[in-house]
């Protein structure tokens, strides 16, 4: 099949980069200070391997994809090593740093349609960073999206070459925008919530196809999302991130049966589940904060079931624990063990009656 | 009050070009469901199915090329007037799914709710301001928010101001548009226990519209599948997705990744059997 192809010509080509993040920390300018949106970062992808990164909103994973591609607001400021096939890239010069960046960094976005120029057709988008970039001719060019498309699943692509996205579907748009970030030929595949807008099935048909590339192309993919258990089968390792901090780390199948730190409990807790239905859904209180809101100690602590007076004092280190990392003082316990408890609001019967009217 | 949906068509006319040959799009066919009082449908499907379309005709808000919605035995009018209009709002309130975009940035909350108290002359305007505080308190909101502007709130709590305010004309079906899926887990979880809450405690119905297979699970008694403009299964939530029937039923309830991560699931695709399809826990 010509896509295997594709994919076993492209490996022998380049010699597959582990991506590396040693203590990463990023601040954003706000009128004249500097506020960290992500904390003491520590990752690793090695080729082939898909590592998620599960958060809620402002947990900084995007964040975290964004330091990686060097695509963060002006004023930006990044701290730490950022390694990419061993190579610090904040120790190189900047515009070397940005060419190395835009070839070994492909990034694909949760929707599509805000991402890719209405006006252009699907071989413009495609073809214009390798012309720019590789300096390849129309020609070549031309030739190498074919092969792309074909290597991400679209049939008749010399068609779809000609096609306007507004032509195309969600799904379909999204393997545009896939074989796009592939053109250069990266080592590194950032997907932020590449499956969030599409339908169930197609989400599944895309979370395999990343999952073909990043082996037949010896591919590094960092896969965020919000969702723990689509992380869960995609994935090698899970992060856990809160408040712009990891918070846990666990190989394969582990997240789900035994999760370690309170927020990655009671967030799998409060989750409906297809399977059955429950009498009333564990609830996290409060709602989830950013690293810039973040309280002192462990960010988690006031919507912490189990905080100590210590978590409101320090912030906790990520320690081994059962085959995994996570940042908790009490992470040595089994706190799954303890009953979850309610801490939503309910409605009382006199509010009830008052509404009846 | 008991909703009655009887073969409910939807013809779209598209333009395609300048000179625009028109053709038609059956974004819905033949649908037809009952809610009883107290009860709880969803409508589950894909983009496209024509669930959205359901629900706005439901409310009035999108008139049907043919079909009736019936209330308690009346039939509604399908392109309602302002007095029907009044009248068909007392009955049925949506909410829908981004909350912030769905309430007036200009508006305080308080203002947003009390609004509709005013608007039909629930309560003599001297108790205006004491009912709102009664419906936030009902939605579980800080009163201390009633003078904020829906920007300034995060998702969940305009969610819950969003559903105050479709209370606040005291309905008796509430018609949910994906009311949780622009929502973080950890308030998602929230806002179903407040459904399930309101439901219990006022005897209102809810007919919910989602994609998302563990929210119906959880919030509905009844399920019926959209697929193309069709309805292609429906029965109770447990019997359809437990054992689904149809084809495209079983695709959809296979590419959920809690199912999809499951050792067993392999096996079941394909086998039409009336076999369970998988293990209720």
């Amino acid at each position: 099949m010509k896509a295997t192809e594709v994919g076993s010509r492209d490996t022998a080509e380049r010699r597959g980069m582990s991506l590396v993040l040693e203590d990463v920390t990023t601040y954003l300018q706000f009128g004249r200070e500097l506020k960290s949106v992500i904390l003491h970062v520590d990752l690793q992808i090695e080729p082939a391997e898909i590592v998620g990164l599960v958060g809620e909103s402002g947990s900084g994973k995007s964040m975290t994809a964004r330091t990686i591609a060097g695509v963060l607001p002006r004023g930006a400021v990044t701290e730490g090593r950022l390694l990419l096939g061993g190579e610090n890239l904040l120790e190189m010069p900047r515009r070397k740093r940005r060419e190395v960046q835009a070839k070994e960094i492909g990034f694909v976005f949760q929707d599509p349609r805000a991402y890719i120029d209405p006006l252009w057709r699907v071989e413009v988008h495609l073809t214009e960073a390798m012309r720019v970039h590789l300096g390849l001719s129309r020609s070549e060019a031309r030739g190498r999206a074919i092969e792309l498309l074909d290597s991400v699943g679209i049939d008749q692509p010399e068609r779809r070459m000609r096609q306007f996205p507004d032509e195309l579907s969600g799904g379909m748009l999204q393997r545009v925008m896939i074989a796009g970030a592939l053109a250069m030929g990266p080592s590194v595949l950032l997907a932020d919530e590449a499956t969030t807008a599409l339908d169930v099935t197609t989400q599944a048909e895309i979370v395999k196809l990343l999952g073909d590339l990043s082996s037949k192309r010896g591919l590094s993919v960092l896969f965020i999302t919000h969702d723990l258990a689509l992380a869960d089968i995609v994935c090698t390792r899970v992060c856990v991130m809160y408040a712009g901090r990891i918070v846990e780390v666990r190989e394969g199948r582990q997240i789900f049966e035994d999760p370690i730190h309170p927020y990655t409990i009671d967030l799998l807790a409060a989750r409906p589940t297809i399977l059955h239905r429950v009498e009333r859904l564990p609830v996290i209180k409060g709602v989830p904060t950013s690293a810039m809101d973040a309280p002192s100690g462990c960010p988690f602590n006031p919507r912490c079931r189990f905080a100590l007076d210590e978590c409101r004092k320090a912030t906790p280190a990520l320690v081994p624990v059962r085959g995994g990392l996570a940042r908790c003082f009490r992470a040595h316990e089994d706190l799954k063990a303890l009953s979850p408890e309610a801490n939503d609001v309910e409605l009382s019967s006199e509010d009830s009656n008052a509404l009846e009217g | 009050m008991l909703l009655k949906v009887e073969s409910l068509y939807k013809d779209f006319r598209l333009r395609s070009g300048l000179l625009g040959r028109s053709s038609r799009l059956q974004a819905v066919k033949d649908i037809s469901f009952v809610v009883p009082g107290s009860g709880s449908l969803a409508i589950v499907g894909e983009t496209g199915s024509g669930k959205t379309t359901v629900a706005r005709i439901v409310v009035g808000l999108e008139a049907p090329t043919s079909g009736a919605v019936e209330a308690d035995g009346v039939v509604l009018s399908p392109k309602p007037g302002p007095d029907e209009r009044r009248r068909r709002a007392r009955m049925m309130q949506m909410v829908f799914q981004n909350p912030v975009m769905s309430l007036d940035p200009h508006q305080s909350i308080g203002a947003a709710i009390r609004e509709v108290v005013s608007f039909h002359s629930l309560r003599p305007s001297s108790e205006c301001d004491a009912r709102v505080r009664e419906l936030l308190n009902a939605v579980g909101m800080d009163l201390r928010l009633t003078q904020s502007r829906p920007q300034n709130l995060s998702g969940g709590q305009c969610q819950r101001a969003a559903i105050a305010r479709a209370l606040a004309a005291e309905p008796e079906l509430l018609v949910l548009d994906e009311p949780v899926s622009a929502l973080d887990v950890s308030t998602q979880a929230q806002i179903l226990n407040l459904l399930a809450d309101l439901k219990a405690r006022l005897g209102i119905s809810l007919l919910t519209i989602s994609h998302d297979l563990a929210l119906v699970r959880q919030l509905a008694d009844d399920v019926i599948v959209m697929c193309k403009g069709e309805m292609v299964e429906a029965g109770s939530v447990d019997d359809v997705l437990s054992r689904p029937q149809h084809a495209y039923t079983r695709r959809l309830v296979d590419a959920v990744p809690e199912i999809m991560g499951r050792p067993t699931a392999g096996s079941a695709p394909g086998s039409v059997t009336g076999a369970s399809h998988y293990e209720d826990a």
